[in-house]
């Protein structure tokens, strides 16, 4: 069956993309939806053009659709671009959802709408064992944005290992923060991990802080050998 | 064992130095209890070396004795409580325990402001006072009145306490409890000479205030003592005038306990029924060498057994008891049970505290009303160990010392083992710190420090708090609470806490809400209120506890200086929530509404408000000067002085950052001719030039920027 994986660049789309290939799936496309919007409902947008690399990185061709992403109507360029995904023989749409109804009904409508088949491989994983997957698979990522509560600047730019969450599990106790970020705590790049033919490596980056919330800025970054 | 028609449970109230002690000692001593010798003078019930040192009571004593009156035998359980402000949440705590009090009130200061405190806390606890006038003695001998102007003191007082009581009694008793010479609920006398004396005594022995006069004049009280002895008088007056616990217990019950009246237990509590279940409240702890915790508390409803297993229904603890006791005189004796009516002294209730509801283990019953005290500290020291090794046994006592008495605030920072410990005055963190060293623990405190308060002069609004993921967005208006609002709250007649449903909305627009806010009131928390303007906002419900989290938890540290906020309003008006529940979480939501609230602060012209005192100077003419300037050195504004004979009184008001050390000061300044007295007067606004400075001054001693943000920081 031929797939296409909702992409981002961030930890859930990439596992996503790694559970299809293990459910033995032909993964036909990465599709990026690049929103304009630093405040989507739907979208990552940390760093979305990192995208690029990283699909260089798996070596798989990458769709990228530029949405203004206002809430509800960006919803009819997701539409859009799984309607071409479906004309060019894809089957099944994979995403990275865990506990975000609200991504996953969408999504959901519009694969039914169309006849595609969606699947949410993480769907309602225990948080804490699905963070430990990713360690333990060696993926390596990093915290492209955070914003809650007991988040403060030392987490940007810090790779999830497993010092990282055991200080998370202290502030998931405090203050409420979801285990996997799946609040929308914080986002992620994949920067490694067992897709990548090649690794990411920043050359340039800066941080960006404000108030209770702040990103990094990706400037420069290249793909290496592994 | 006495039935409960036989006991008689009071507390004597006063303002401080008033005599209380030196009458519940005399009244031991005619008792029986303790020889005369150790009574009046040497203040037999002020034992503590702290409380001998300085001539005041500090903690609260429990006592007992037997009277007979008309042919029957009575037991009278009495509480001496302190008269120093410090020390009111003894006086508010002993209030549950018993049901009529002896309000004790000094002939030459009259009616004082912690008389009318006193007052206060009795009747808001339906308990019915009766009067003593004292030291009727010095009206004779130092003032030198005459038997008629004796007579036109009394009036006084009496119109004047009247006066309170009619104002601060409940509806049904606002007649019936009003003190009346003719029947004998007020008594005039000398508890230093043992003597007292009331209307219907003096028709009974023909004694008439002119031989009162000659008895003190010719300096021969004594024989007046034989004839009208203090504990005669008084006792009889207190059998009389104040209620068993079996009438009382029936009026007094629906106001201290919210449970259902019809229920097992709650007939139980109004019949004071010792087969029932069991119901007691704890109102003191106390830490004894030798038996270690002892709860005291009124037994209301069943009977405590010796040995049984007791269950604590606020914190959900149980405990067995060691030791069941009552007072005998002034020491504790150990039974086998003690029954519905009486005061208890439990051994091994460990972890009660005060304020606890007692029932058997395996039993449920609803909690007493908790004991709110109207003042809050306003001192702070820190604490630190002298010595490393001390540092664990330190934190101990500490916690100890927060059990025993509930009015201090202690804050443990394992971290940086600096303590701090906040209480109601220097005196009472002296006391404090004393009892620290007392108990082995060297220590070092710092300088005492004030606590303030945080609050707004204008208005702000709409402002807009988004979230971190900016998912959430909450739109609210800040105002002033309404000064009669405010005060409700203060004053207990509106009760802290989040409101279920709309039963306190005619209360609150009876004291000045507007109707649709009032209907809307989500939560009343330190003299604030959150009020929910919204209709119809989804999932606004599914987080209306974390937004009321988020509101409470910024009036406990303000974005000025990180004080505590007060009398603040705040409206939400609107209100955008994601609809996915991991987006609403509490990492989500609290900062998004924190934020909110600490701009709209910021934006309302925020201010620090200081604690005030009000002090009463008694001092010779001569030296009125020296006090008044004593007064004006420290920002005080004198508010009233009068005279009479050659002593002035002087009332005014200081902010109580500068009292520190005032006691040494007014004492030089007068050479010791002088009584003073404390009361405190809630907050103020600092002045406007004080502001930056105190502001920055809190700031730093935080480790905080020195300057508080602007709205700009939260907002946007
Ligand atoms: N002349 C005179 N002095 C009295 C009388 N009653 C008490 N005093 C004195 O007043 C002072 C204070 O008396 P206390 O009994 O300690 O007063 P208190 O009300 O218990 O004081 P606190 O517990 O500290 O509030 C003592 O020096 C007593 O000797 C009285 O009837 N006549
Ligand atoms: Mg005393």
């Amino acid at each position: 069956m031929k797939a296409a994986v909702l992409f981002s660049g961030g930890k859930d789309s990439t596992m996503a993309a790694y559970k299809a290939i293990e459910q033995g799936l032909e993964v036909k496309y990465l599709i990026s939806m690049i929103s304009s919007n630093s405040e989507s409902y739907m979208f990552h947008t940390s760093n979305i053009h990192m995208t690029e690399l990283a699909a260089q990185a798996m070596d798989m061709p990458l769709s990228c659709y530029n949405t203004p992403g206002i809430k509800e109507k960006e919803l009819d360029d997701l539409k859009m671009v799984l309607t071409d995904m479906k004309n060019r023989g894809v089957e099944a749409i994979f995403s990275g959802a865990m506990y975000s109804s609200y991504q996953k009904s969408r999504i959901d409508k519009l694969c039914q709408d169309l006849s595609l088949k969606s699947v949410s491989p993480l769907w309602h994983k225990d948080p804490y064992e699905y963070m430990m997957e990713l360690v333990d698979l060696d993926f390596k990522i990093i915290l492209v944005s955070v914003s809650a509560a007991g988040l403060d600047e030392s987490w940007l730019g810090r790779e999830i290992d497993r010092e990282f969450l055991e200080d998370l599990l202290k502030i998931h106790e405090k203050h409420g923060v979801h285990m996997s970020f799946e609040g929308g705590e914080a986002e992620t790049l994949v920067l490694d991990c067992p897709l990548f033919k090649k690794r990411i490596k920043i050359k340039e980056m800066d941080k960006v802080w404000d108030k209770d919330s702040g990103h990094v800025n990706i400037k420069k970054a290249v793909l290496v050998d592994k | 064992m006495y039935d409960p028609k036989h006991i008689r449970n009071i507390g004597i109230v006063a303002h401080i130095d008033h005599g209380k002690t030196t009458l519940s000692d005399n009244l031991l001593a005619g008792a029986g209890m303790i020889s005369s010798e150790l009574a009046g003078d040497q203040r037999f019930l002020d034992f503590d070396e702290q409380e001998q040192d300085r001539g005041i009571t500090i903690d609260a004593a429990n006592v007992s004795m037997v009277h007979k009156y008309k042919e029957a035998q009575y037991l009278i359980n009495l509480i001496d409580t302190p008269g120093h402000v410090d020390f009111g949440g003894d006086v508010t705590r002993a209030m549950r325990a018993v049901d009529g009090s002896v309000v004790v009130v000094c002939a030459v200061e009259g009616i004082m402001p912690q008389t009318e405190t006193v007052l206060r806390q009795s009747l808001k606890e339906n308990v019915r006072p009766v009067l003593f006038i004292n030291k009727v003695d010095r009206l004779l001998n130092e003032l030198k009145l005459d038997s008629d102007e004796l007579q036109q003191r009394f009036i006084k007082i009496i119109a004047n306490a009247n006066k309170l009581i009619k104002n601060m009694a409940p509806k049904e008793f606002k007649d019936k409890w009003l003190a009346r010479v003719e029947d004998g609920s007020v008594a005039f006398g000398s508890a230093y000479h043992n003597w007292a004396i009331n209307i219907p005594i003096m028709q009974k022995t023909g004694i008439t205030f002119n031989d009162i006069y000659e008895y003190c004049k010719s300096d021969n009280q004594k024989e007046l003592a034989e004839k009208v002895p203090i504990h005669e008088v008084l006792l009889g007056m207190v059998v009389e005038h104040l209620p068993s616990p079996d009438i009382a217990q029936r009026y007094r019950v629906p106001n201290i306990w919210s449970g259902d009246m019809e229920s097992e237990e709650g007939q139980g509590m109004i019949n004071t029924n010792p087969d029932s279940p069991l119901a007691v409240m704890v109102t003191n702890v106390s830490i004894d060498k030798h038996a270690g915790e002892i709860a005291t508390g009124r037994v209301y409803g069943g009977t405590i057994e010796k040995g049984s297993e007791i269950y604590f229904v606020g914190s959900m603890g149980k405990a067995r008891t060691q030791q069941v006791g009552v007072y005998f005189g002034p020491e504790r004796v150990n039974t086998d049970k003690v029954p519905a009516g009486n005061i208890v002294a439990i051994t091994g209730a460990r972890n009660a505290v005060a304020g606890e509801t007692i029932t058997s283990y395996g039993n449920k019953i609803s909690p007493f009303e908790s004991i709110e005290h109207i003042s809050e500290p306003v001192v702070t020291v820190a604490v630190e160990a002298k010595n490393t090794k001390d540092l664990p046994k330190l934190i101990e006592v500490l916690r100890q010392i927060g059990k025993e008495d509930p009015t201090v605030r202690v804050e443990i920072n394992e971290e940086t083992g600096e303590h701090l410990i906040s209480g109601m005055g220097e005196l009472h963190l002296e006391i404090i710190a004393y009892r620290i060293k007392d108990k082995g623990v060297e220590i070092e405190t710092s300088e005492p420090i004030v606590v303030y308060r945080e609050t707004i002069a204008g208005t702000a609004g709409p402002v807009e708090g988004k979230s971190p993921n900016k998912h959430n967005r909450f739109y609210l208006d800040i105002e002033p609470l309404e000064e009669s609002v405010f005060k409700a709250i203060q004053e207990g007649d509106i009760k802290e806490g989040r409101v279920k449903g709309k039963e306190l909305a005619a209360k609150f627009q009876e004291y000045g809400l507007k109707k649709d806010e009032a209907r809307k009131v989500w939560d009343v928390n330190k003299r604030s209120l959150f009020i929910n303007m919204t209709r119809g906002i989804q999932y606004l419900d599914e987080i209306k506890e974390l937004l009321m989290d988020g509101f409470e938890s910024t009036l406990d540290d303000g974005p000025i200086a990180r004080e505590k906020v007060m009398g603040i309003k705040v409206l939400l008006k609107d209100a955008k929530i994601h609809e996915d529940a991991v987006h609403r979480g509490p990492a989500q939501v609290l900062p998004a509404i924190r934020k909110a609230v600490y701009g709209a602060i910021m934006m309302a012209q925020p201010n620090l408000l200081e604690p005030m005192q009000k002090v009463y100077i008694n001092t010779p003419q001569d030296y009125m000067g020296a006090a008044t300037r004593e007064i004006q050195n420290r920002r005080g504004q004198i508010e009233d002085m009068s005279q009479e004979g050659d002593m002035t009184t002087l009332q005014s008001k200081v902010p109580v950052a500068e009292m520190f050390g005032f006691a040494g000061d007014i004492r030089s300044a007068t050479e010791g001719r002088c009584l003073w007295s404390t009361e405190s007067a809630g907050f103020e606004r600092l002045p406007r030039e004080l502001q930056k400075t105190i502001i920055t001054e809190i700031r730093q001693r935080k480790g905080l920027s020195p300057e508080p943000y602007g709205p700009d920081h939260y907002l946007g």
